[in-house]
């Protein structure tokens, strides 16, 4: 009724209708780029606005009130004014790596979305590589990361730094990891084929099947993302803001904006995987746009992730290391055994 | 390259003085080998006012607003520990009703000097909310002083022969109201923190401060009871009228941050205690006994100390018989509690230093005074 | 201990290195010969009749009008026998003389701040200090000795009473 995909479709036909193939393919390509980018944004500055509201109503006051109503503007706002800020560089800086470090963490956090189903058939492009492709993708941000930290000339961004770099690089193995087990069960990388299996009743959803692998990514991915309680690299009272410590105005911006695409990626993985994507929880729900299911999803996900940040205190990391690598990878490890088990005698 | 050309260099790092987790103006200097802190030298002196020669050219009355300056967030106190050594000076006895509401004042100061250090301890370790939380009931205690003497951080609310101002007929009420929730609302803070997981993680075996260290470095307060000395200058050398209050001294075992958190969570429920005992024992009468502005002391000196929030807070006043002091030394907590840090802070990560300061409830001012 | 018995005690024991004992409002005060203000401090922290641990305050007066010096004074304490008794020692000096005397930070570690404090301040040299640096002052800071009576600096001038 309100499925996305025939409008995709026609626009496509009517491309194809009045340019050569070569053009279509240009025009298509950069298009969807667009429309992620917008459709992302839209998030973030959604995301935004509504952290802060979740934080100040868990914290008994009110957030952002004046600008628009209950501040929804608020996010507006603090754009214009991060675009109106002057744009520093410090004197010692490796001037290069510290204009691309904003960039690559900008671009690695986007390159996720080609291959996440936002709602039946609504994806850029489905790769049969594509769980092994968001893996690697979101590893980059760890890069740009140590980029800011070692060409800001500042010493607390690069402890920020190379706290990133062991955190992230520890908890991309239990994460990986934490995958296998569905991909053992789903017999394929391809991300819509993994949710056509997930159709009909809820507890058709991977989650059900694969408990200790969803709790394991989950953990691991909001370390990932840089997340409360494993906020380490910018630990704002140990480290002043880590990392991102010497950047200001859009390029701190562009910061920000990929933490919060990095929370929606590793929403957006966790309900394809383990909830069952764009599909209703019931058969009878499905009068309901797929992509709505697969957004309403998304943000409770990301809810969730700012329930923990707004609880918990930070976890110091050396104790970060050690979860990861002593409780975090054995569960991995028994999860994917336990569904071997399961696979060979089921 | 071989492993042996392989070398690792410490790491000098300027900490402050505008760093977020220093409490204020304090520069520490530390040597890092990577996350660990090898030698910590604290800076101090930002915030130096020389409110102790200022002391020597104003008049004994006028000098409780400086007063108010030296610990701004437990002015009362600091207030008290002023005119109680000024009026053991003096020999100025004070009405029954003024000695009550110092002891009220006091107490609730406490309380909102406690939550401070909650709020900015827990703020330490990444955790936002309860910061919000503790806020919420200092509010409610701000809110009874300002109803009192119409200031919300610098009260100037005793004077040296009683109280400034008496309390309105609101005040009582709302102030059993507050009596009435606290309780509840510190079960709050215990449920957000005292048994997760991760806060236990960070806190236990944190900054292990001996006893012995403690006592040479004349740490005090909460922070020389969390490792296990029961010592509280209200029962061991009663000022005010301390000893006519039933409450108990909590003291920790092991001396970490763990113990020093627990230890004012209880001063909080003990100092509730003591203010409803107050409350219900306030009599009636004068407040205030009219001392001039010019006031003199008899020749002489006098050391006098209470029990701060943060620990000892004692004035040295010596007088020559005019109406100004001769000379005026104030021996505050932080000052002493400061000195431990390099000792216990190192070898810790810097993620435990910024516990470790936390949880000595350092105020900078008070050092610098 | 309580006050009076304290006051004897430290008469008795440690006759020869004290000048005169004296109760002030309840507190036994002594004053010492300046010689022996550090093995004094030492025996008291020792003594298991008075396990003088801690240092409540430890204080620095200017004398030089009325008995010709500065004046050093300590409380100390004991959390265990919960008393505590008062330490003084005359420094002679006049006008822009600087004192000396041998460092207490080898009894309580804690002086060694309050020291620095009053080494700048009053100008007062502490022999064998640990770290002898500006503790409240700036490390370039050239305008004399503040807590001295009669100082006046670039900022500070003290206005006559109305």
């Amino acid at each position: 009724m309100l499925e996305l995909r025939p409008i995709f479709d026609a626009i496509g036909e009517f491309l194809n209708s009045i340019l050569p193939e070569f053009w279509v393919t240009i025009v298509s390509a950069f298009g969807t780029g667009a429309i992620i980018l917008g459709v992302a944004s839209v998030f973030v500055l959604f995301f935004v606005w509504w952290e802060r509201k979740v934080s100040a109503h868990m914290q008994q006051r009110y957030g952002p009130m004046r600008t628009g109503w209950h501040g929804w503007l608020q996010t507006i706002a603090d754009g214009v004014k991060l675009l109106q800020k002057e744009d520093l560089i410090p004197r010692d800086a490796d001037k290069l790596v510290y204009l691309f470090a904003p960039v690559v963490c900008f671009v690695a956090a986007f390159l996720a979305y080609v291959t996440i189903p936002f709602g039946e058939g609504l994806i850029v492009q489905d790769l049969n590589i594509g769980i092994l492709y968001i893996i690697a993708i979101t590893t980059f941000t760890v890069v740009s990361l140590l980029m800011a930290g070692w060409a800001s000339h500042n010493k607390w961004s690069l402890l920020g730094g190379m706290r990133s770099a062991a955190q992230i690089i520890s908890y991309e193995v239990p994460l990986s990891l934490s995958l296998i087990g569905v991909i053992m069960i789903a017999e394929t990388l391809s991300m819509v084929s993994i949710v056509v299996q997930q159709e009909g009743w809820f507890w058709n959803w991977y989650v059900f099947r694969q408990p200790l692998g969803f709790i394991v990514y989950y953990i691991a991915a909001t370390a990932e993302a840089n997340r409360t309680p494993f906020d380490i690299p910018e630990a704002e009272q140990e480290l002043v803001a880590g990392y991102n410590v010497e950047y200001s105005g859009m390029k701190w911006a562009m910061f920000f904006f990929a933490e919060y695409i990095n929370m929606l990626t590793i929403s957006a993985i966790a309900v394809t995987l383990f909830f069952g994507g764009w599909h209703a929880p019931a058969p009878f729900l499905d009068f309901i746009p797929s992509w709505i299911w697969f957004v309403g999803k998304c943000l409770l996900s990301v809810f969730v992730l700012m329930w923990f940040r707004w609880t918990y205190p930070r976890v110091r990391v050396d104790q970060l290391m050690a979860f990861a690598w002593k409780f975090m990878l054995p569960l991995a490890f028994v999860n994917i055994i336990l569904t071997g088990f399961g696979i060979y005698l089921f | 390259m071989s492993v042996k050309q392989l070398r690792t260099e410490e790491m000098l790092i300027n900490m402050g003085p505008q760093h977020p987790s220093t409490h204020g103006v304090c520069k520490l200097v530390i040597k890092m080998d990577g996350e660990e802190v090898k030698y910590i030298q604290p800076h101090v002196g930002f915030l130096h006012r020389s409110i102790e020669k200022i002391a020597e050219n104003r008049n004994y009355p006028q000098f409780v607003p400086y007063t108010d300056r030296i610990d701004y967030c437990a002015s009362m106190n600091a207030n008290h520990a002023y005119v109680v050594a000024a009026e053991k000076l003096g020999d100025v006895e004070i009405p029954e009703r003024a000695e009550y509401l110092r002891v009220i004042m006091a107490e609730l100061n406490r309380i909102a000097s406690h939550l401070v250090w909650l709020a900015t301890f827990t703020i330490d370790l990444g955790a936002v909310t309860p910061f919000l939380y503790a806020f919420r009931e200092r509010e409610d205690i701000l809110d009874l002083f300002e109803m009192t003497c119409g200031q919300r951080l610098t009260y100037n609310y005793m004077t040296i022969g009683g109280v400034g101002w008496d309390i309105p007929k609101e005040f009582e009420p709302k102030l059993r109201q507050f009596l009435k929730i606290f309780p509840s609302r510190i079960d709050d803070y215990e449920d957000l923190l005292t048994n997760n997981p991760i806060f236990l993680h960070r806190t236990k075996g944190v900054g292990v401060l001996p006893k012995e260290t403690a006592y040479e470095y004349s740490v005090s307060g909460p922070s020389l009871r969390g490792s296990g000395v029961k010592w509280d200058i209200r029962k061991a050398e009663p000022y005010s009228i301390y000893d006519k209050f039933d409450f108990d001294i909590p003291i920790g075992t092991e001396g970490d941050a763990w113990d020093r958190y627990k230890v004012r969570l209880q001063e909080l429920r003990e100092s509730a205690k003591i203010v409803e005992q107050a409350i219900d024992g306030l009599p009636g009468g004068d407040f205030k006994k009219k001392v001039p502005l010019t006031w003199k002391p008899p020749e002489g000196e006098v050391f006098c100390r209470i029990e701060a929030p943060r620990g000892e807070m004692a004035y040295h006043i010596i007088s020559d018989g005019t109406p100004k002091p001769y000379r005026m030394k104030i021996r505050t907590a932080s000052f002493c509690n400061l000195q431990v840090l390099p000792i216990i802070g190192v070898n810790h990560m810097i993620a435990d230093l910024v516990a470790i300061f936390g949880s000595l409830d350092i105020i900078l001012p008070e050092v610098d005074r | 201990m309580d006050s009076e018995s304290l006051l004897k005690y430290v008469q008795e024991e440690y006759s020869e290195r004290i000048i005169g004992g004296e109760m002030v409002k309840g507190v036994p005060v002594f004053e010492v010969k300046p010689e022996k203000w550090v093995s004094l401090c030492g025996m008291l922290r020792d003594d298991s009749d008075t396990m003088m641990h801690s240092v409540s305050n430890y204080t620095a007066v200017d004398y030089r009008e009325k008995h010709g010096g500065f004046k050093l004074v300590i409380t100390i304490f004991s959390h265990i026998l919960n008393h505590r008794l008062t330490l003084e020692t005359l420094l002679p000096a006049k006008d822009d003389e600087i004192p000396e005397i041998e460092t207490l930070a080898t009894v309580w570690p804690t002086t060694i701040w309050f020291e620095r404090e009053h080494a700048e301040l009053f100008g007062i040299e502490f022999i064998n200090h640990p770290d002898p640096r500006h503790l409240m002052l700036d490390d370039d800071w050239d305008e004399g000795y503040p807590m001295r009576r009669g100082w006046t600096g670039t900022d500070f001038v003290v206005k006559p009473d109305k």
